[in-house]
């Protein structure tokens, strides 16, 4: 009986994502979850959503290996992978950005979300994430289950650089330009950008004798501690270009990109999980 | 001597007081200094007024994390409270006139707030995610063998529905707001789905009054799941402060503690 890959994540993950900065193009590349699988030769469900935070990458996987749903989020699950509770063979995360916010609304639960949390604060919210880190973890490790676990975008910095526009707010104006670095208007951070970076590598560094270094690809996460996001990684080179991403406006993985990372995740389970 | 840790809402809070009667002196000993007496425990309470579920697994996973020797825990005790409040943590900055280099040092202290109602979302959700909370902590206790204990001290959605309670201070007396929904009936058959499509994931030797509902002899340890308990508890001023701060007193928490150390030992859970 063929295993499963279980994977949860945002955009990068989702095997619906559409462009915004481009909504009449069609990316038909299968996403690396898909190509992981079939690397593996495991059946795939992938909960990757568009616009998703980690407590949805966690709320998601949480209820996949525990409750074992037959709908989820509005999609059935249980006929094409009836006893699939049987046969989960790998869980993937792929965390996203902390700062995001994920609630469900209708009577079958709707997940919903937020590009930033009302409430709270940026170092907060990363305490918020690493506890669903170590949540996860402990959580496959109770049911014996093999785990990989990745910083797919970066969890702090947009917000601490200041949030710039979106890309459908790039493409279809609306948002004023300025004289930044990069040319559009951004949110300015709040805090002590310096101060509150320092305070967030001691609180990451508080989960270090936690997290299971093998299963966290690129853990601790900033670069700056020897740890990286899975896209820096992966796709900028130093003179920050990428022939992975659509386009300079649309970072998401294009085609190469979506390879790059199955073959980069595929290559770590056979190092440290297999 | 082993820990006993417990987190928990204003029923468990150290430091109580009453919103009602600000002047009136609480400092009577709360539940579970009694029952880590009982126990041969030393009490951690992490308990805090106005606190929601997201509050209490987060400072109960701390502590368990922070905790090295994990055989140094006797009992974890999760004393879960109403579904629909809100938690989150801001780093709060005194403005101090210390010297700069001790500022920098004490300048930052992690405060957690809590909002009565989550604004984003339904009931519905607020259940999901209190029961997704009271799961994560059976795993962590599970996966570091730690005994442990968990039940609703308040009912998770009971109040909410019935239209949350306010206090008018102008008339001096209790007001109620409305269900924000206009099928309470439908939201409340939702939920009991819910709950027993849980129940099969819970350990329910180790959550007392599950499966919460009360028609199937679920019970909130502040409700009970009977009248005969009601009597007892819930509206008689033996063991409340009075009918308009239904907190515990002083014999309402050694009432608390004598019902969980008995069911501590009957369900053979240390």
């Amino acid at each position: 009986m063929r295993k499963i890959l279980l994977v949860s994540g945002d955009s990068f993950t989702d095997p619906h994502h559409h462009s915004h900065a481009y909504p009449n193009l069609h990316f038909p590349w299968k996403r690396w979850p898909e190509l992981l699988a079939e690397k593996l030769d495991m059946d795939i469900i992938n909960l990757g959503r568009s616009g998703a935070g980690n407590k949805y990458i966690y709320s998601s996987l949480h209820d996949f290996i525990i409750k074992h749903p037959k709908k989820y989020n509005g999609k059935i699950y249980y006929d094409k992978y009836n006893n699939y509770q049987d046969r989960i063979g790998l869980v993937i995360s792929a965390w996203s950005q902390s700062f995001r916010d994920d609630y469900q609304l209708y009577s079958y639960g709707q997940w919903k979300n937020t590009r930033v949390k009302q409430l709270g604060d940026l170092i907060n919210w990363v305490e918020e994430s690493l506890r669903y880190y170590v949540g996860l973890q402990t959580l496959c490790e109770h049911k014996n289950l093999p785990h990989m676990q990745c910083q797919m975008i970066p969890l702090y910095l947009d917000l601490l650089r200041g949030l710039g526009p979106t890309q459908a707010e790039i493409i279809h104006g609306g948002v004023p330009k300025d004289d930044t670095e990069s040319g559009w208007y951004t949110n300015i951070y709040q805090g002590d950008k310096e101060r509150d970076e320092q305070v967030i590598f001691e609180r990451i560094l508080e989960y270090d004798k936690i997290i299971n270094h093998s299963n966290f690809v690129g853990w601790p996460i900033a670069r700056e501690l020897g740890g990286f996001p899975l896209n820096m990684k992966l796709f900028y080179t130093p003179e920050w270009q990428s022939d992975c991403v659509i386009s300079e406006t649309d970072g998401h993985p294009n085609e190469k990109g979506h390879i790059k990372i199955a073959e980069y995740l595929f290559n770590h389970y056979k190092d440290y999980i297999q | 001597m082993k820990k006993l840790i417990v987190s928990g809402c204003s029923w468990t809070d150290n430091i109580y007081r009453s919103s009602i009667y600000p002047e009136m002196d609480c400092s009577w000993t709360k539940w579970p200094v009694h029952l880590a007496k009982k126990l041969d425990m030393t009490p951690v309470n992490l308990g805090r007024s106005g606190a929601g579920n997201e509050y209490i697994y987060s400072t109960l996973h701390d502590k368990i994390i922070q905790t090295k020797d994990k055989s140094e825990i006797g009992l974890v005790v999760a004393a879960w409270t109403e579904s629909h409040r809100r938690d989150y943590q801001n780093i709060e900055q005194f403005d101090s006139t210390y010297d700069q280099s001790l500022r920098n040092k004490i300048l930052w202290r992690n405060t957690w707030f809590s909002d009565q109602v989550d604004s984003r979302g339904n009931i519905l959700y607020f259940m999901k995610k209190a029961l997704r909370y009271q799961l994560s902590l059976q795993t962590l206790c599970e996966r570091w063998d730690i005994p442990y204990v968990q039940f609703q001290m308040i009912h998770p959605y009971d109040n909410y529905m019935d239209g949350l309670e306010y206090f008018d201070v102008e008339n001096n007396k209790k007001r109620k707001l409305d269900y924000p929904n206009f099928h309470p009936e439908k939201d409340e058959d939702n939920i009991v789905r819910l709950i027993r499509d849980t129940w099969p994931s819970i350990d329910d030797n180790k959550y007392l009054g599950w499966p919460i509902i009360y028609t199937e002899k679920g019970y909130s340890v502040s409700g009970g799941y009977d009248l005969s308990w009601l009597m007892h508890f819930g509206s008689d001023d033996k063991y409340i402060i009075d009918k308009v701060d239904t907190h515990p007193n002083a014999k309402g928490h050694e009432w608390i503690a004598n019902f969980l150390h008995t069911e501590i030992i009957d369900r053979d859970l240390i």
